[in-house]
């Protein structure tokens, strides 16, 4: 009798199936188990199961962080030098570092024109969506460092590893393997932080923030940390740039840099904020976006856009 | 022939064991980040417990440090199986199947992801890997009446597909 709610291990045919299933029947006894026609059900089972592909892991760039990880880990564990000591050691990396500034200065920069967005892959295999108007340098050994410069907007997808440093006018932020975004320009620094943790610094101040939390430097002074979205920070990065309640001049900004527009705000509208988002792919669109919900009369002429 | 350095000794066991230790982890997980994860602190650790292992029980160790690894980390963030059977989840993981699927396969997909994660592992360690009774029980540091008895579940759950066509 066959129970189909329950595997009786008293049951021959059961036995057998667990021991066909780990190959171990043979001869006639195997021959005879195979022609059961109770078995075909489990076939199927077992061949179809054999198709399932699991995914792999990139063993190189694994080993790499593996190790990454390990030296960083034994360079922790410091130990007691004597003063001559660590002097001449210092000493001896100033040299080093000179000698690395005059050999190798060739700096690797990366720049995005108007209305262009770049993806870039970093030595590290961090990623890095650039917006309108930016510019990204880094050196060579940036693989060893994992510091580089920005001005503008980027976006970064970071690999985990050791601290990951965007240096910027306005101030710097700290990672170690997380995704944010990055705006600075103008006298303005956000950071907004989508996944993992960030820590940015501007002007002696340094907050830390963590996902779907905005922080805000103007004129190096830092504002509350904000609620957002964290699912829209990256937005930009497919055709629409959102925002929320930022100020209306930044947005007057972000327009300007990705179509190449001279937009001057009146002051009466300093200070209001800006909740929606724009289009890439369209100005007239684009303006109409921003500027209708704000109560702006606007009229454009040529690539000049009047505020009234 | 001069002993090899520890470094090597570790790049010749990282190359042997990183991916049936990734599988390992990810028939548990479902989750190829998570999974990464894991692999890389059980490598991180082992660089440090090296000298403390002994010659031919590598693989025991690495094994069971993965498992505790995953262990702690579900417990860490309560990730229990429902997280692994998000929406999103499944979207990543469809890429890994076959693109032309029979209805019979999809569905076995779906009941292997649904089994309970020990029932899981046994299976695709049996069926994937290739392992035997006897090797997945030293693996899981279980005995291998426990792991026929797993494999007889996860069997009788997926024999249920047929009655469902």
């Amino acid at each position: 009798m066959n129970n189909k709610d329950q595997i009786n291990f008293d049951n021959d045919f059961d036995k057998q199936l667990l021991r066909w299933f780990d190959g171990d029947l043979h001869g006639a006894e195997l021959t005879d188990f195979e022609a059961d026609p109770r078995l075909i059900e489990y076939q199927q089972i077992g061949e179809q199961s054999n198709k399932i592909t699991v995914p792999s892991v990139n063993q190189d760039s694994l080993l790499d962080k593996i190790k990454t990880e390990i030296k960083e880990k034994e360079s922790v564990e410091t130990k007691v030098i004597p003063l001559w000591k660590k002097l001449a050691s210092i000493a001896a990396i100033g040299i080093t570092i000179f000698a690395a500034l005059t050999l190798f200065s060739s700096d690797i920069s990366v720049n995005s024109h108007h209305a262009i967005q770049l993806s870039h892959a970093l030595p590290d295999g961090s990623q890095v969506i650039l917006n309108s108007d930016s510019e990204l340098e880094y050196e060579n050994n940036f693989t060893e460092e994992r510091t580089l410069n920005l001005d503008g907007e980027a976006f970064f997808q970071v690999e985990k590893g050791k601290s990951f440093t965007v240096v910027t006018d306005e101030g710097s932020v700290v990672v170690l393997g997380t995704s944010f975004n990055v705006l600075s320009r103008d006298g303005v620094f956000v950071v907004s932080c989508k996944t993992g943790k960030v820590q940015v610094a501007s002007n002696k101040q340094s907050k830390i923030i963590t996902p779907g939390e905005r922080v805000r430097f103007t004129k190096g002074q830092v504002s509350a940390v904000e609620k957002i979205n964290p699912l829209k920070i990256d937005n930009w990065t497919s055709g629409e740039s959102y925002f929320e309640r930022a100020p209306l001049q930044e947005v007057i900004n972000s327009l300007s840099h990705k179509y190449d527009l001279d937009i001057d705000l009146p002051s009466a509208y300093h200070g209001k904020l800006y909740t929606g988002s724009y289009i890439h792919s369209d100005l007239e669109k684009a303006i109409k976006m921003v500027l209708v919900p704000m109560g702006v009369e606007y009229s454009i002429d040529n690539d000049k856009v009047n505020l009234h | 022939m001069p002993k090899p350095s520890k470094e090597q000794k570790f790049n010749a066991l990282y190359s042997e064991w990183v991916q049936p230790l990734f599988r390992f982890i990810y028939y548990k997980a479902q989750d190829q980040s998570l999974s990464e994860d894991i692999v890389q602190d059980t490598f991180v650790k082992f660089w440090d417990k090296m000298e403390t292992v002994g010659e031919g029980k590598e693989k025991a160790y690495l094994f069971a440090s993965a498992k505790n690894l995953f262990l702690n980390k579900i417990a860490h963030d309560k990730i229990v199986d429902t997280h692994m059977k998000t929406q999103t989840e499944a979207i990543v993981k469809s890429p890994h199947y076959d693109l032309e699927m029979t209805e019979f396969q999809q569905k076995l997909n779906e009941a292997i992801e649904k089994l309970p994660h020990k029932q899981r592992e046994v299976f695709l360690m049996n069926r994937i890997d290739g392992y035997k009774y006897r090797e997945i029980a030293a693996l899981l540091d279980i005995s291998q009446k426990a792991v026929e008895k797993r494999m007889s579940q996860a069997l009788l759950a997926l024999r249920k597909l047929h009655d469902k066509i």
